[in-house]
């Protein structure tokens, strides 16, 4: 008897989900199972069941996805249709039938996995979940898709435009509170170049002398520009296209960064 | 001849397309137990990006099913495990009847996925429940006399 009892237990790894995912949605994961097990007429259920059960779900979720990720990408797309997804049910279900024998006959209906969620979605007791969820904490932007949920980069409205899968543009005052320390040489700036010279030696600063007028290797600071003779713009255009830098043909040169303390 | 069976089959593919559709938007009405917002983060998670809400709810529909299965299994298991418990001890007094989801009702429920599982991808518990079809023609029984395949 213990041996048919540890046996199951021994295939299954501990459910590592808890301690990867968030806690946070784990749990609420957990409360919807423990709904769904109510519904069927279980009146109690023991923790570990329960938090496999939850694992269970989880990974169930996430091999949709996966599975439906996949299939948009070998598509060629990198959002998913109901074709992906349709797939990707019908691969994890255990229909009886002829599996992806759909797709012969071009309704997706056909699926055995479909009309089990029809039938399911008809038939069965609708329970919603205990409480509404905020729904910002996990998704801001319904028209451009899920957006990232780890990163709070785009939350706010600003920057909705930015694909998400660029980088996330350094903060600007950061940078110009290291301007202000850092020396930057840009170009032939003769005078400002000697000027910053003096002052690395007179503040000892040895790294900097081998370097002369090359321009550093990593730029940090930010470089301002002036349009036209004198007066105009100053300051690197940013809203002139999406996402770019827009360089304009007649800029003076003004050096405005200073050395950077490393 | 064969244009009407074209236009048959093309009747029957709006058909279906229209039940499709008409399911796809009964989902909007319903109400999942497992929440949008949860099901969007899982799938957001692993990569997978839709804007529309409909598919969010059928993935919602279709893990719902699947607990819902897997639990309505370990019931019956739990069932039959105390009403055999009753029979052994039919002069004593009954234990109480309340319905626990234990570790061992649902191991049996999850039995099967697990075997298969293993056997899909040599992966213990990379993706959950790949209940493959076996093939007529991989079947041990394939071939035999249904008698022979009954004995």
């Amino acid at each position: 008897m213990r041996s048919n009892r540890n046996r199951p237990l021994a295939a299954i790894p501990p459910p590592s989900t808890a301690s990867t995912e968030s806690d946070y949605a784990f749990t609420l994961t957990r409360i919807a199972v423990a709904q769904i097990c109510d519904s069927i007429g279980f009146t109690a259920a023991e923790a570990p069941a329960l938090r496999t059960l939850t694992d269970v779900a989880v990974r169930y979720l996430r091999s949709i996805a996966k599975s439906a990720a996949d299939s948009a990408n070998s598509a060629g797309r990198t959002q998913s249709q109901l074709v992906d997804t349709v797939a990707a049910m019908d691969e994890l279900s255990s229909v009886s039938g002829f599996a992806e024998a759909w797709r012969a006959t071009g309704s997706l209906l056909n699926s055995g996995a479909v009309k089990n969620l029809v039938s399911f979605s008809k038939y069965s007791e609708e329970i919603p979940f205990a409480k509404p969820l905020p729904r910002k904490v996990f998704s801001i932007g319904r028209g451009k898709g899920l957006l990232n949920v780890d990163s709070n980069e785009y939350i706010g409205g600003e920057g909705k435009h930015i694909p998400k899968w660029l980088p996330v543009m350094p903060v600007i005052e950061k940078e110009e509170e290291r301007g202000g320390k850092r020396k930057e040489i840009w170009g032939f700036c003769g005078k400002n170049e000697e000027m910053g010279r003096e002052m690395k030696l007179e503040k000892k600063d040895m790294e900097w002398e081998g370097k002369g007028i090359e321009l550093p290797l990593k730029r940090g600071g930010k470089v301002r520009f002036k349009i036209g003779n004198g007066g105009g713009v100053v300051g690197v255009c940013r809203r002139g296209g999406i996402g770019k830098r827009v360089l304009c043909e007649s800029w003076i040169c003004e050096e405005q960064n200073q050395k950077k303390s490393l | 001849m064969n244009q009407s069976q074209s236009q048959q089959t093309s009747e029957g593919r709006h058909e279906d397309d229209t039940a499709l559709a008409d399911f796809l938007a009964s989902l909007m009405d319903y109400t999942p137990t497992i929440p949008d917002e949860l099901v969007e983060h899982y799938l957001g998670k692993s990569g997978f990006q839709c804007p529309d809400v409909r598919l969010i709810r059928l993935v919602a529909v279709a893990t719902q099913k699947f607990i819902a299965d897997v639990a309505t299994d370990a019931l019956q298991h739990c069932k039959a495990r105390q009403s055999a418990i009753v029979k052994d001890k039919r002069d004593k007094q009954q234990k109480d009847k309340r319905l626990i989801l234990t570790m061992d009702d649902l191991s049996k429920s999850l039995r099967e996925v697990k075997i298969l599982l293993m056997r899909a991808d040599n992966t213990l518990w990379y993706g959950v429940n790949v209940k493959h079809q076996e093939y007529f023609a991989d079947s041990p029984s394939a071939g035999l006399d249904p008698a022979s395949r009954e004995e």
